[in-house]
Formats: C-alpha cells, structure tokens, sequence
C-alpha cells in the first residue's frame, strides 16, 4: 500500500486522490488540515501550477506547491 | 455552574453568529436583522464588530463573528472569534448563545469549526445552510439526525429565503439557555486523562467558565504550534503556558509527539462517520459547483487567466476615470454656485472668506473624488461578492512573492491607484501582520487619482504639445510608483518588517451573482467611511491652509487695488465692456497675488527656499509642494494662486502660458527660464514618491493603531522623494549642459 503514495504536488491535472499523511509542521499543517486537507479524505486537482489549485469536499483551494510536496496522497 | 449570563439591566439577550467564510453567513445574518446595524471595531484591531437587532424579538442582540475555518489562532485578528466566544474579549461580554452557520455543500469543513465552538459551552444552534449549491434536487442532509449527532438544534435554511429565516429566527429566540451542549466524541483514554486534567486546572484557575475548559483545553493542545510560529500576539497567562507546557510533556512521555494532529485527526475521524450518516448519498454537487469548474477552468488557467485578468483590470478603471467625469464635473459646478450663493448672501470679510473659500472649498476638494471612489467600491464589491477577487489574488501569488509579498495584497494595491485611503482600508484581509503593514507602508507609492492633475500641467508646461510624448511621460510617472513600491516592499520584508514569504492557502470560492443590495450596502458603508475619516481631516487642513494664504491681511494692497478698480471705472467707456471686465480681473489677479506673496505662507515659501533650489524648484514651487503636505491636489489650485490667476475662470491655458514664461528673479540662474524639462520631470518625481495627504497618514494611524509607522511611512518616503527629485534635476541639467 505504501509503495503507491506519491505527492500531492506530482499528482495530474484532472486526477482524484486520498491522502494519507499530512506532512507539513506547524502552523502550516494545521491551516492544511482545517481546509480540508486530512487523513483519508478526497481532492482533485484543477491547476498544476504554483499555486496549485484543488478541490476538497467541494471547496477549491488554492495552494503553494511547496505545501503539496509534502502532502502524501494515494 | 450555567455559563449562560443574562444581562440584569435590560433582559436583552446576545446571540453570536458564526460560520466558515463563504459560508452565507453574513447574508443570513443582513437577513435576520435587516438593515438596523450597528458597525464598530474591536479595540486594538480592525476588525469589524457588527451588530443588530434580531427581526422580531426586540430583546435578542446578534453579534456577526469574523468568518473563520476554526478557532485555532495564528494571526491577531482570527482571535476574535475564540475570545468572543470565551469571555476574553474588552467591551464584549460573553454571549449568551452561539447560532453556527453550517454550509450544506461543504458539510465536513464546516462542521470542523461548529464542533469547536459547540465545545465552548455555549447554548448552540446549527444554521443548516441550504445553498442552491446543495439543495439542487431535495434536500440532501438528514437534519434530524444531525441534531442528535451533534447533540444541538439544526435549522435548515436557504440563503436568503424568508421561509427557513423566520424559522431560524425563531430557534434563535427560543434557544435554551439551561443546557450547555458538551463534547459527543472521545479521544484515546490516556490522552482523555490528560486533557480532562488540564481543562479542570483551566476552571479551578478561573481562565473561563467552567463549561468551555474542555473545549479550551483542547484548542490549547492543537494550537500548540500554531500559536507561537507567527507574531506572538497570542499572549495567555503565564500559568496557562504553564498547563500547556506540563500537558504537552505528559503526552510525550505517552509517546505521542504531535498531539495538534492526534486532536485533529480524531476530530475529522467523528466527523466524517456523522457526515456519512446525515448526506450517505454525498452532497449533490449542484449545477452551480459544475459551473464553477468550467469558470475556473479558463479563470485560473495560466494564459486564459491572465487574459482575463488585464481585460478585467483595464475595463475596471476606463470606467472609473470615464463614468466619473460627468459627476466630477457636476460636483465643481455644484461647488462653484454654492460659494456663488455664499459670497452674495453674507457681508464681504474674512468670514465670508472662510466659508467660500475655506470650508465649501475644502469640503468640495474631497467630495469631488467621490464620484470616483464610490465607484471603485463598486467595482471591488462586486469583485469581491462574485468570487473573482480570490482568483486575482491566485493568479498574483507567485509575482508578488517576489517581493515578499501574498497574492492578496494586489487588491490594495489597486485600490490605490484611485486612492490610498480605500487601498489602506483593505488591507484587512491580509492575516499575517508584517505582510499587511508592508502593503499599508508602499500603498501610498501607487499613483492616485490626486496627482493626475499635477502630472497633466507640468507635463503640458514643459512637454508641450506632442500627445505621445505627454502619454508616455505619464505612464513612465505610473510605472515610477509601481517599481518604487515593490523595491520598498522587498526591502521592508527583509528588515524592518522582516519575515518569510508568505505561503499561498487560500479558498477559491464558488462564482456567485452578487445581490444587488448587499453590493450597494457594501459600496457605502466604505465610502461614507472614507468621507468622514479622510474628509473632516482634509477640511481641517483646507481651512489652516486658507488662514495662512489670508493673513495677515494686505492693506496697502487693497487699497492699491480699489484705487486702480475706481480709475479703470472711469477711464471705460460706455462700448467696452469685455476689455473692462478682463482689465478688473486682471486688477484683482494682482491684489491676491500680492496678498499672497505677503501672507504667512508666502513667507514661509521664501524661507524654505534654499531648501527646494537644488531640486530646481524656485519660492513658487517651494509652496506649491509645502501646501500639498495637506492634500496633494491643491498643487493647482495653490499655482493659480501664486501666478494670480483666479481659479474662476482659469481653463488652464493662461496658468500653464504664465508658468512657461516665468523666470528666475535672482540667483546663479537669473533671468533664465524656471520651468525647464529637468525641473518639470523632478517636479512630477516628488509627486509620485512623496506622502502628500494628510488623510493617508491618519488612515495609516487608524490602521496600525500607532502613530509610529504613519511617522515612518512620511519620513521614508520624503526622503525618497526628494531624493528622487535632486538626483533628476542634477542629473538632467548636467546632461542637457
């Protein structure tokens, strides 16, 4: 199951993921988790440029790609 | 204990409401209390505290809380929410009840930040909020079984629409004070021990009501590094540090390392197991999110987007500076008749004086950009309500980090091309606070709509007549302050103000078509702000500026004047009129010239004249520039005076011919033109790097809450100026031989 996790910043335009490890610290990671981004649940990614911009639980998000190099996403 | 406080004196119960941002919230709360308002700050920041009367029940006060993902605080303003709700907060007591808007769409998130504030002890109500966006196809989510998930009341209703309003509006009034809702999940036990440990030290220590230690309690546990990552403006007692400091250590010692995430973690956990309960089909995604997409997809797309962007940005102030005239002109005229009226009806004097001159004229210098700033209001309300302010913001980020700078502060930027005032203003929006005083600090940079008329005369003095040259000067001069700005930026990020650039999370929210009412109550609450802060700072200023330009008085020329008025009767005959008339305004011309150049700020202008000449600026220019410390557009107006042009019947023309003509009276230059390109272009350089305006620098005061940075802000940027200006001058006239 590990084998397949990769980045959320190396995810396609278009493609759905889930994600699995919120690696962002501090105040960063917990700005991420209160968007939405969270243990187990869905995004799909709109733009892949920086910032990148996805959609979790409905809501589009925008964010920096060095926040999503450290988001693991299956 | 109830935590539940009823105020003794007037039985009126106060209600907060809070919610996600984007949430409806403020529409239901515009919907629950009509038009009866009242707008304040919070002390010590500036954020808006609203408040209103619930529709209805005349003894429910509604407060509407800052819109907020969660209380968790990492800039001073998001603490608001929190303290509001916990008792902490000066001039506010402690609600009695919290309504919490909850997006049907966006259930998981928005149930986030409601089980946080349900945790606080509050008496609770849930706003289900049915937005076109969920509700497309029946109602999607079980709000009964909601409320026994979330152990509150659920209300649903749909935006605006009166039916769920009336209904929500009698939950709030019959909303049960007796019964502090309490925390539905648990966390692991060994960890349970520890957060019930510090929420009963939390209550025996008094920091709040018993009720909303645990809730308290828990917020301190995720917060833990949130709070002292950014400005330290999260100041707890020191015993509360001390409880959150012996907890953290007891839950490493159980091997747990990141107990913010175990918190939220677990909390996402319960909610995702209640959302599948209460929507098991999902939300309906609803045609409005599927349009969305397909807006953003072209919106947000990195051609298309900047496209559409430029059209957006150039269309916005065609329509500015075009629509405007017509009423700019009309305010003049308007202004004109008025001091008309005013020089007929009272005795001739000073009071007299004043008044036409002094205060119409002054209260008109600023009601005549009105026009304009209304309607860029307009224009950034509508912006703002339709969801496009988001994506400039997006497509800006990664410029403006170059800078050091977020997305986020292109909007004041731009605002401060009309003027800084509205650009300073808005600034608001941008949480970390070195960021905003940044954006604050270069706003006034932007070329505003005052200094047009500078640019336009100078440049039709020294350029004269070739259209392409005079435009390209002008953007040149708008390119100035641009650069100019973004240089300060970066160099504020990396001293006075420093800090890391900030890191782009921001919510994209869904297009919407913004409600005509709401665009319109948005557009004049700002601009009635700008009109009495900037504008009994401006009048003030106007008539200090007419008492020094008035007295002392020129006796000798006055009666010089009168005896040249009764000679000039008598010499005209019957057949010429015109040449009488235009021989008595020139007699007139020269009796307020001469009153000038003896006034205090004549003096003044010959004072500080060795101070100027470098700059190629003679007593003239010396006090043109030295008037327009108050407010940059006086510039003319101050020049028409000088070179005894009455302002009246002045088209321009005679004053520029007047300024091109007039030479050097004593000095090395003597006899040789003053207005010459260098001088012109050094002229125009202050102009754009100069802080003239009084108004800016008390928004700044009002916005930092210091008078250290609006000090600041005026020293930097004199010195830039003039700076500026000497570096032209002498590099221009070294050039040109």
């Amino acid at each position: 199951m590990s084998s397949s996790l990769k980045r959320l910043a190396s995810v396609e335009r278009g493609e759905s993921v889930v994600i699995e490890v919120v690696g962002a610290a501090g105040a960063h990671g917990l700005r991420l988790r209160e968007l939405g981004f969270a243990r187990g649940r869905k995004v799909r990614v709109l733009e892949t440029h920086d910032p990148m911009l996805c959609v979790v639980d409905q809501a589009r998000v925008g964010l920096a790609r060095e926040l999503a190099e450290g988001i693991l996403v299956q | 204990m109830s935590a539940v406080l009823v105020d003794a004196a007037s039985n009126i119960r106060r209600i907060a409401v809070a919610g996600n941002p984007n949430s409806g919230k403020t529409t239901l709360f515009n919907a629950l209390t009509g038009l009866r308002q009242k707008v304040a700050n919070y002390p010590g920041v500036t954020v808006e505290k609203r408040e209103g009367t619930l529709r209805g029940y005349g003894d429910v006060t509604l407060l509407d809380l800052p819109g907020a993902y969660s209380l968790s605080v990492q800039s001073p303003d998001e603490r608001i929410p929190r303290d509001v709700l916990l008792g902490r907060m000066a001039d506010t007591p402690r609600p009695d009840g919290v309504t919490i808007v909850v997006d049907a769409s966006n259930l998981g998130r928005n149930l986030y930040f409601a089980t946080q504030i349900i945790e606080l002890g509050l008496p609770s109500l849930i706003a289900l909020n049915m937005t076109d966006r969920a509700a497309s196809g029946g109602t999607p989510v079980d709000a009964a079984a909601l409320a026994r998930g979330l152990g509150v009341p659920v209300v649903s209703t749909v935006g605006h629409q009166t039916r769920g309003v009336d209904e929500l509006a009698r939950a709030i009034a019959a909303m049960d004070r007796a019964r502090p809702p309490q925390r539905h999940w648990r966390l692991p036990p060994a960890v349970e021990g520890v957060v019930q440990r510090m929420a009963d030290s939390l209550a025996d220590q008094g920091v709040a009501p018993r009720d909303a230690c645990d809730g308290l309690a828990l917020l301190l546990l995720t917060d833990h590094r949130g709070a002292a990552s950014q400005d330290g403006e999260d100041v707890w007692p020191a015993a509360v540090e001390g409880l959150r400091a012996s907890a953290i250590t007891e839950l490493s010692r159980l091997g747990i390392d990141d107990v913010s995430e175990l918190i939220v973690d677990a909390r996402y956990t319960v909610i995702n197991d209640l959302v599948d309960r209460v929507a098991p089909r999902g939300v309906a995604a609803g045609r409005a999110a599927a349009l969305s997409d397909r807006i953003d997809r072209i919106v947000t797309h990195r051609i298309g987007g900047w496209i559409v962007f430029v059209a957006i940005m150039v269309a916005m102030f065609l329509a500015i500076f075009l629509w405007a005239e017509p009423l700019m002109g009309a305010i003049e005229t308007g202004q004109g008749w008025l001091q008309g009226v005013v020089r007929a009806a009272l005795p001739e004097g000073a009071l007299r004086d004043l008044l036409a001159d002094g205060l119409i004229g002054g209260v008109g210098s600023v009601v005549v950009f009105l026009p304009q700033i209304c309607l860029l209001f307009l224009f950034i309300a509508l912006l703002e309500q339709s969801g496009y302010m988001a994506r400039g913001a997006f497509l800006m980020h990664k410029l403006m980090t170059r800078v050091g700078l977020h997305g986020k502060s292109f909007i004041p930027l731009l605002s401060s091309f009309a003027c800084a005032i509205p650009g300073i203003m808005s600034t608001r929006m941008i949480e970390n606070r070195r960021d905003r005083f940044t954006t604050i600090l270069i706003s006034p940079l932007m070329s505003c709509s005052a200094r047009l008329p500078v640019y336009l005369t100078i440049i039709a003095v020294v350029f004269g007549g070739n259209v392409w040259l005079q435009t390209a000067v002008i953007c040149s001069m708008y390119l100035l302050g641009v650069v100019a700005a973004l240089l300060i930026a970066r160099l504020l990020k990396r001293t006075l103000l420093k800090g890391p650039p900030p890191t782009f999370i921001m919510e994209l929210p869904p297009y919407q078509l913004p409600q005509a009412g709401a665009v319109l109550r948005t557009m004049w609450e700002r601009s009635s702000q700008f009109l009495t802060g900037a504008g009994t700072t401006i009048v003030a200023i106007c008539i200090v500026l007419w008492a020094l330009a008035y007295f002392p008085r020129d006796a000798d020329g006055a009666r010089l004047a009168a005896a040249q008025h009764s000679a000039a009767m008598a010499e005209a005959s019957m057949e010429d009129a015109d040449t009488l008339a235009v021989r008595l305004a020139e007699i007139e011309n020269e009796r307020i010239g001469r009153q000038l150049r003896q006034s205090y700020l004549g003096r003044i202008g010959h004072a500080i004249e060795p101070a100027v000449e470098p700059l190629g600026f003679d007593w003239k220019i010396g006090v043109g520039v030295l008037a327009s410390f108050a407010a940059r557009e006086v510039f003319v107006g101050t020049m028409g005076m000088l070179f005894s042009v009455g302002e009246s019947q002045d088209d321009g023309g005679q004053l520029r011919s007047r300024m091109r003509a007039d030479v050097w009276s004593d000095g090395p230059r003597i006899g040789r033109p003053i207005y010459t390109v260098p001088t012109g272009v050094a002229i125009m350089v202050f102009y754009v790097l100069c802080c003239q305006c009084a108004s800016t620098i008390a928004v700044v005061r009002r916005e930092t809450q210091s008078w250290r940075w609006p000090a600041f802000m005026f020293a930097y940027m004199t010195v830039l100026a003039y700076a500026g200006a000497l570096l032209v001058y002498q590099a221009g006239t070294r050039l040109s031989g």
